[in-house]
């Protein structure tokens, strides 16, 4: 898929999408997290035993295009740091989470290059489409972890 | 704490005056107040995590559009309204919730347990859904829910 510079194809476009087993099951996808959707676990007495990203923060984007990752391996490739992807974000993480357990909860993965002015990671980026309830969204955050963690 | 069961008072810590003292409802106007192995539980209303929770609905009502970087809508008005009146309604009912975004202007209000994850998400139209995870049971289910379904699942938390 050719990029684009209007923030990934049309929702649309990846409806009849096929999972890219080019990517690796050990890929790790990145997702920014704000603070806002930090989520503190707490333990039975009320003590926080782990931070994580809110299983909302797995979810697709609100206009109903897919979800949006960039793939590790790939902004490597690139030579750029992953810290750019949180270029001109105040109060903003970054979590990772492997290709492996996304397809676990039903995802597909798939390749669409951007041109985004932020930074120079758009080559890297990739939706993950699928149905994501509730259930799938916790799956994939309570396996995630931090890459620039809080 | 003091409990009150079988019409008795237990006092459990110094320095708590019930006021009435076979009375749970007078009781629970000065308490935070709720049910445990079958007696009232009360507790100084300065330990609930209400104020944090509507802290956090204060929060999630300053974010902008864009607010996840991902195009998100910013917190629609009517469902942070919702979700106060459903903080304050359980308010010390049931363990502290985590109160965060959800999607499309939505707030959700969670709680997660070993045993049990239930999520309550109040659509920016002011409509409910509901999530439970029972692992327990076995039950999983997800959908519209009725205030007698949201009652059941928060009796897992309470």
């Amino acid at each position: 898929m050719e990029p684009s510079a209007e923030g990934g194809a049309e929702p649309s476009a990846f409806a009849n999408a096929i999972d890219d087993l080019s990517i690796d099951d050990d890929e790790v996808l990145l997702r920014r997290v704000p603070h806002a959707q930090l989520q503190e676990i707490k333990d039975e007495q009320g003590h926080v035993v782990r931070i994580r990203p809110q299983g909302w923060t797995f979810n697709d984007n609100d206009d109903g295009s897919p979800m949006s990752v960039y793939l590790r391996s790939a902004v490597a490739a690139l030579g750029e740091d992953e810290h750019s992807l949180l270029n001109g974000l105040t109060d903003f993480f970054l979590a990772g989470v492997a290709a492996a357990v996304v397809r676990a909860q039903g995802q597909r993965i798939v390749r669409d290059p951007l041109i985004e002015p932020e930074h120079s990671c758009g080559p890297a980026h990739a939706v993950v489409v699928g149905t994501k309830n509730g259930k799938r969204r916790r799956r994939m955050a309570e396996a995630s972890f931090w890459v620039v963690g809080p | 704490m003091t409990v009150l069961d079988g019409g008795g008072v237990r006092f459990l810590s110094d320095g708590m005056v019930m006021p009435a003292a076979d009375d749970v409802q007078v009781a629970k106007a000065f308490y935070g107040a709720r049910r445990g192995n079958g007696a009232w539980i009360f507790f100084e209303t300065q330990r609930s995590w209400l104020p944090q929770a509507l802290e956090r609905l204060a929060v999630l009502k300053q974010l902008q559009p864009n607010w996840n970087s991902y195009g998100a809508e910013p917190v629609h008005p009517l469902a942070i309204q919702r979700a106060e009146q459903v903080l304050r309604t359980l308010a010390d009912v049931t363990r502290e919730p985590f109160v965060g975004p959800a999607s499309r202007g939505g707030v959700a209000i969670e709680w997660h347990t070993d045993e049990v994850d239930i999520e309550l998400v109040v659509g920016a139209d002011g409509s409910f859904e509901a999530a439970l995870e029972d692992r327990v049971s076995g039950l999983d289910w997800e959908g519209p829910a009725s205030a007698e379904e949201v009652a059941k699942a928060l009796a897992r938390v309470s």
